[in-house]
């Protein structure tokens, strides 16, 4: 029941911010925006701490949601002095002048390698195990031919760049390759999710499946009609940083559960 | 419910965490690698050494503690 009531409250928080932002008038809709995105992302930093401390230091659960909890943490840190990500209206940080391509850069490269690294320590959970779901390189070769379709030109537009010259583009091909991991890396997260079905895991599992799509959808926002992109970019960012903290939550819970 | 057999608790417990369908993957994984059966072959007597077999799966699942925790008890509720 309480794991319907998270998934709940966090649908409930993605669709109020987004029909807020939608309808609320120029600046009242960016204060809104910013302070989603700050409560999204600090319950994203709160909840994969959650799932962290549910674990062993031995165990690869703990070094994953570490590794979540840190991308959550810059990325709170950015939103904090510098506003809601790219699209919602001025900067409204603390300390919007901070941001130079050289400080954007180095947040987007720690960002990416964070929740790239954790990702891959969730999608490796069966290792060692002695078992191995059905489907499961079938579906991770699938997601990773889908990550090369959407990611592959990005990443040679930014090698083309970079070869040119322009060496801030670094960031670009970071959060390119990013892509093409982050998307490859929802294949065994979801059959992760699949074979669980039935199960209490399944919560923790589905949770962060969906958050992972989400972060996807986030960079597809930028082929939508400009008009609704503003408020896509609110409703996915809270989406996928609201159910990454859910996820952590859901697993401590899980893990807690007495047998 | 006491007079359930072992593998039938077994997998009552298992598939509360797991689900039912990676239960039945995991039992018939391992009583072909561990016990060199299938599953309807198991004996009752064979079913701890499955219960340990299983406990890799567990502990990357649930964590060490919570994992090994399982296991211990299972174990204690299969002692004949």
């Amino acid at each position: 029941m309480k794991f319907r009531v998270l998934v709940i409250v966090c649908a409930a928080v993605v669709a109020l911010s987004c029909l807020g932002f939608a309808l609320l008038p120029a600046p009242a809709s960016w204060h809104l925006g910013w302070f989603a995105t700050l409560f999204s992302y600090t319950a994203a930093v709160a909840g994969a701490a959650i799932g962290a401390s549910s674990f062993g230091r031995g165990d690869r659960l703990r070094w994953a949601w570490l590794l979540v909890a840190s991308y959550a943490v810059i990325g709170l840190g950015k939103v904090i002095l510098w506003g809601p990500p790219r699209h919602v209206g001025p900067a409204l940080g603390l300390w919007p002048h901070s941001l130079t391509p050289l400080t954007g850069a180095i947040s987007t490269i720690g960002l990416n390698v964070c929740s790239v690294a954790g990702l891959t320590l969730f999608a490796r959970v069966w290792h060692g195990t002695g078992l191995t779901p059905p489907w499961r390189g079938r579906i991770t070769l699938a997601a990773f031919a889908l990550g090369v379709v959407v990611g592959g030109l990005p990443v040679l537009r930014d090698i083309q760049m970079i070869a040119g010259g322009q060496t801030i583009r670094i960031a670009g091909l970071a959060s390119s390759l990013g892509d093409i991991a982050a998307i490859t890396l929802v294949g065994p997260i979801l059959v992760t999710a699949i074979a669980m079905r039935g199960g209490l895991l399944v919560w923790p599992w589905t949770i962060l499946t969906a958050s992972s799509i989400a972060w996807l959808m986030f960079d597809a926002v930028q082929l939508l009609p400009a008009g609704l992109v503003p408020a896509s970019d609110v409703g996915t960012v809270v989406a996928a940083t609201l159910t990454t903290g859910a996820g952590g939550l859901a697993h401590h819970w899980v893990v807690r559960t007495r047998t | 419910m006491s007079d359930d057999k072992p593998l039938d608790r077994l997998h009552r417990r298992l598939e509360k965490f797991i689900g039912p369908h990676t239960t039945r993957l995991a039992i018939k994984t391992f009583s072909q690698k561990t016990l060199g059966v299938t599953p309807d072959q198991i004996r009752d007597r064979e079913v701890p050494d499955l219960i340990r077999a299983l406990r890799p799966l567990l502990r990357s699942m649930l964590g060490e503690v919570q994992g090994e925790q399982i296991v211990q008890q299972l174990l204690s509720e299969i002692k004949p």
